[in-house]
């Protein structure tokens, strides 16, 4: 995210909700999916997180990267709803599970930075990476899927994971 | 063959005989091994590739349109200004001697600080007098509306984090007095937060302050 945008952010400008919208959408709805493995629940973090920043875009300084500070509070805010969802209905033996946190806490970070990752590369070498990794499917599968030749999905496949793994180096750095 | 290079061939589930000679005798490579497995792990895994419904960005811009309506967002200028004059009340008040220490010796430490969260418009002074077995607190708070039905305010010390309990409050209207077992050399964050009372003993994560790390 470059350094206007959180400018702009930090000074309450609401045009840059769409592009802040367009940047961590999708990473706070899969975080929060890690956590509470729901949809609607998924969708209130989503809007808690951003309504939450944007409440408190003027303590937010510009010339710092914006993913941790939102991480930390869609984090929040996930766990805070997960607490809510537990309490309900109220018994004895609910109330023991309340301080128990939700064991897929474990890998947020790195799957949130994974997704910062996946931000950076093209949409085409992105779509390769879901087709090989999510859909589960060979080079030639991928290229009768996406219409194309398979030594252009070899070639971008190959260029998007380089870039993953430099990207993601720091984590690996971090969590080794 | 480059660490990088490798990398990229074990994340891509297609690593040739001299990737895998390289991750298996690299010393680097060898240390972010566990990192590595981690991170394919996580690309295989479906939820990195679920969607938020299409729809959602709108309701996310209206909802926060709405809320604008109510309450705009502070920007760290107004914000400023808030906190200087609900601090300047505190301080004035602090100086009379008679809010928030009476005629008690002055505390061993003092920390004015703003709130944060659903806390954010007050502001607090709070003062520690170290003791045998622990810590007297005394704190005062400007701009702190009174707990919600369900919930109470706690103050917590906190070391790392491991969280010492210093009591709860329902309001911070009028000076309010607390106890932590705990000095703040080895437990120097201090804190305050809004808890459900649902039993459950762990800061809830809702910060109200946060100062002093």
């Amino acid at each position: 995210m470059d350094r206007q945008l959180r400018e702009r952010f930090a000074a309450g400008d609401r045009s840059s909700l769409r592009d802040v919208y367009g940047e961590f959408g999708r990473p706070i709805y899969s975080l929060a999916y890690r956590i509470l493995g729901d949809h609607g629940l998924s969708e209130e973090v989503v809007q808690v997180t951003l309504l939450n920043a944007w409440r408190g875009a003027g303590r937010f300084d510009p010339t710092k990267d914006m993913a941790p500070w939102l991480y930390t509070i869609a984090r929040r805010a996930a766990i805070d709803i997960y607490r809510r969802e537990r309490r309900h209905p109220v018994s004895s033996e609910t109330d023991t599970d309340i301080a128990v946190l939700p064991a897929s806490l474990d890998q947020t970070w790195e799957a949130w930075q994974v997704h910062l990752a996946l931000n950076e590369i093209t949409e085409e070498e992105r779509e390769i990476v879901r087709c090989t990794h999510f859909l589960g499917m060979t080079h030639g599968q991928a290229a009768e899927h996406l219409g194309i030749p398979i030594g252009t999905v070899k070639s971008r496949s190959h260029r998007a994971h380089t870039k993953l793994a430099g990207l993601l180096s720091h984590l690996e750095e971090a969590t080794a | 063959m480059r660490c990088e290079e490798a990398r990229a061939q074990y994340l891509e589930g297609d690593a040739s005989e001299a990737a895998r000679d390289h991750l298996s005798s690299c010393p680097q490579c060898i240390a972010h091994r566990s990192a590595l497995g981690s991170m394919l792990q996580i690309l295989d895994d479906p939820l990195l590739w679920i969607e938020p419904p299409p729809e959602l960005e709108r309701r996310v811009t209206r909802l926060i349109e709405t809320s604008d309506a109510e309450e705009p967002p502070m920007t760290g200028r107004r914000r400023r200004w808030q906190i200087i004059a609900a601090a300047a009340v505190l301080i004035v008040a602090v100086a009379t001697g008679a809010f928030l220490f009476g005629r008690q010796p002055p505390p061993d430490w003092e920390i004015t600080t703003a709130g944060v969260g659903p806390g954010e418009s007050a502001v607090a002074v709070i003062g520690g007098w170290n003791v045998e077995g622990g810590t007297r607190v005394v704190l005062a708070a400007e701009g702190l509306a009174a707990a919600p039905d369900g919930y109470t305010y706690e103050l917590w010390f906190i070391s790392d984090s491991t969280p010492i309990s210093g009591g709860t409050f329902a309001a911070a209207d009028q000076p309010v007095n607390l106890f932590v077992g705990v000095g703040r050399r080895e437990y120097p964050r201090v804190a305050v937060t809004l808890e459900p009372l649902d039993g459950d003993p762990a800061p809830s994560g809702i910060f109200v302050f946060d100062a002093g790390a």
